[in-house]
């Protein structure tokens, strides 16, 4: 399991992280939300080691961050970041074979490119294959590195420990369907006794997906817990200033989110 | 398929290597067939062969072309894996030692040493001679490096623009400081700073060979283990880190092995340029980016490419011999524009 304990960070006066605490268990996808400039994606490095806190704990398998080294840590923890910085025309397949590098020394093996094809099917990405990954567009890159890090993740477990998956708006660029089936693969994932940590922009997606939630409201955390427990009207129209209403609609399986009253920005 | 097509290439190269081997071995004023190369070579390791040749082409070959070819070997490799390395490193496939200013700062320490210690340095003769001025070149490539390095790092990331400009700063800074040393320099300096400046294979001996095979067989060997960190490297050193790549000791190993063999290379070859840019960008049009064949071909094609160019400086213009540098610049140049501008129409499609 995953725990966050009393994270406090400090890079300028204006981007304060003070006293996070939350924990994910097994089985669990747990969504940080958020208004722009809250601190979400500092967090997520944070806790995925790439920002050093000031003070606090981060327990991955109730072992501090710093025990594990990042050649450990590739093996059963992957990172979907927000920014991807590929620049030479590597194709899709050598893309997510990558994800595979923490578990082969010099040639990757038959599991390694099974695993890499079974991904590629998940993401929807197998007819991508052997594109250039330069020449796709910017939901079908996404979809790569989706599948990237689901190869780092996948096969079979050395040790009886969860797995994690964490991701910075794994929805960006991509259509509703497939914001749909991103966030069905991470809920899939975490089903099997793993730990998800995703950032999300979409309150209807967190809503619907996430078993747990993270607010953050200019760096400080706002509440953590179900989404029955803490989404509600008051909580999440502080957190993003703007009124907004939960709903049940009579045919969905799931609350929706809406902003309410007329020409809320004419006196904000 | 992949793999066919990568062992097909990797014969192809090391066949042509080895024809441009022996014709840098034979070709000339005094010509050697290949027959008699092997006689002689063969008498060396204690085997008498019917092969006749004179004793002119015996000393000719041992004396000068022997070690001239292996310089072309050393440097050839060493200058073309590093440039794959430093492309990798800086996620660019148009960072080259001689362009982002290392091999500038490291000729620009070898003509410092030349002006103002060179009684210093002549006064120590052969290996370690060779190794003095290896050394200091060393420290101004490496001194280059670090500089360039971290001009362009800004929050975490290499940002390639501010890379480029600084290394055209520091070209030119080098530049201005070598001329200086050239204005202050007398006659007999200035011979010695304009081989510096335009490099040559000339000056090759046993001594210079012994003096860079531990700096140039660094990279060879070390660089190819770093393929797979460097492939990771391609999608952002955050992410390389979460791939288990240890981003420090890439960097460094990469930065220092680079400023080792263009140091050495330097200083006994003055500055060639253009090898580190164009031979990784034939071998990645050839067989794609995977560092893991981009860094096992390019000490080959680097070998091929800069034994066929010093066999065109030497023949070429017979007796006259043309500088290297001028012969791999004008490959490299045109290579590198083409480049630049196919990045460009990479941009405005996509």
């Amino acid at each position: 399991m995953l725990n966050v304990q009393n994270i406090n960070f400090r890079i300028s006066p204006s981007l304060v992280l003070s006293d996070i605490s939350f924990d994910v268990n097994p089985g669990e996808l747990v969504a940080i939300l958020g208004a722009n400039g809250a601190g979400k994606s500092t967090l997520l490095k944070i806790i995925t080691g790439s920002l050093k806190m000031n003070s606090g704990n981060v327990l991955i398998n109730k072992l501090p961050l710093t025990f594990w080294s990042s050649k450990d840590l590739s093996t059963f923890a992957a990172v979907m970041q927000q920014q991807n910085q590929l620049q030479l025309p590597f194709s899709v397949y050598e893309v997510v074979m990558m994800g595979r590098y923490p578990h082969f020394n010099r040639k990757e093996t038959s599991e390694d490119e099974m695993i890499v094809n079974e991904v590629l099917v998940k993401a929807g990405i197998e007819k991508l294959k052997n594109r250039n990954y330069l020449t796709l567009s910017g939901g079908e890159q996404q979809r790569v590195h989706l599948a990237r890090v689901l190869a780092q993740i996948s096969g079979a477990k050395k040790i009886d420990e969860p797995r994690y998956l964490f991701m910075d708006e794994p929805s960006n660029n991509l259509d509703i369907r497939h914001q749909h089936s991103a966030l069905n693969i991470a809920k899939e994932f975490a089903g099997e006794g793993n730990c998800v940590v995703a950032v999300l922009h979409d309150l209807n997606l967190a809503l619907q997906y996430a078993d747990k939630i993270v607010l953050l409201k200019n760096g400080a955390m706002k509440g953590f817990g179900t989404c029955a427990d803490i989404m509600t009207d008051a909580s999440i129209s502080d957190v993003y200033d703007l009124p907004l209403s939960i709903f049940y609609p009579p045919m969905g399986r799931h609350a929706m989110v809406m902003p309410v009253g007329n020409n809320v920005f004419v006196n904000a | 398929m992949q793999l066919t097509r990568i062992r097909i290439i990797t014969i192809t190269v090391s066949a042509l290597l080895i024809l441009s081997v022996l014709a840098g071995m034979g070709m000339g004023a005094v010509a050697i067939a290949p027959l008699q190369i092997m006689a002689i070579l063969a008498k060396r390791i204690g085997f008498n062969s019917q092969v006749q040749y004179t004793d002119v082409q015996e000393s000719v070959l041992m004396a000068i072309r022997l070690p001239r070819v292996l310089l072309a070997v050393l440097i050839g490799s060493s200058l073309a894996i590093s440039g794959a390395a430093m492309q990798g490193l800086f996620r660019n496939p148009l960072a080259d030692p001689s362009l982002i200013g290392i091999s500038s700062g490291a000729s620009f320490a070898a003509v410092a040493a030349i002006v103002l210690g060179v009684n210093s340095v002549t006064a120590i003769s052969g290996i370690s001679g060779t190794y003095a001025l290896s050394f200091i070149t060393f420290s101004g490539a490496l001194f280059t490096a670090i500089i360039v390095y971290r001009l362009s790092q800004s929050g975490g990331k290499t940002i390639i623009a501010t890379m480029l400009l600084a290394g055209i700063a520091i070209n030119s800074l080098a530049g201005a400081g070598t001329g200086l040393f050239t204005y202050a320099a007398n006659d007999a300096q200035l011979r010695s700073i304009t081989f510096w400046m335009l490099g040559s294979l000339g000056g090759a001996s046993w001594g210079n060979v012994a003096g860079i095979l531990p700096f140039t067989l660094l990279p060879v060997f070390m660089l190819p283990a770093m393929a797979k960190s460097l492939n990771a490297f391609s999608l952002g050193e955050s992410n390389a880190s979460h791939l288990g790549t240890n981003t420090e000791r890439v960097k460094k190993t990469v930065v220092l092995l680079t400023a080792l063999c263009v140091g050495a290379s330097v200083a006994v070859a003055g500055v060639i340029g253009f090898v580190g840019l164009v031979v990784p960008h034939i071998i990645r049009l050839t067989v794609g980016p995977d560092n893991r064949y981009l860094l096992f071909l390019a000490p080959i094609m680097g070998a091929l490419l800069l034994v066929s160019a010093d066999l065109a400086a030497r023949t070429l213009f017979i007796p006259a011999e043309l500088p290297i540098g001028i012969i791999t610049s004008m490959i490299g140049a045109p290579v590198f524009l083409y480049m630049v501008v196919k990045e460009l129409k990479t941009q405005k499609n996509f």
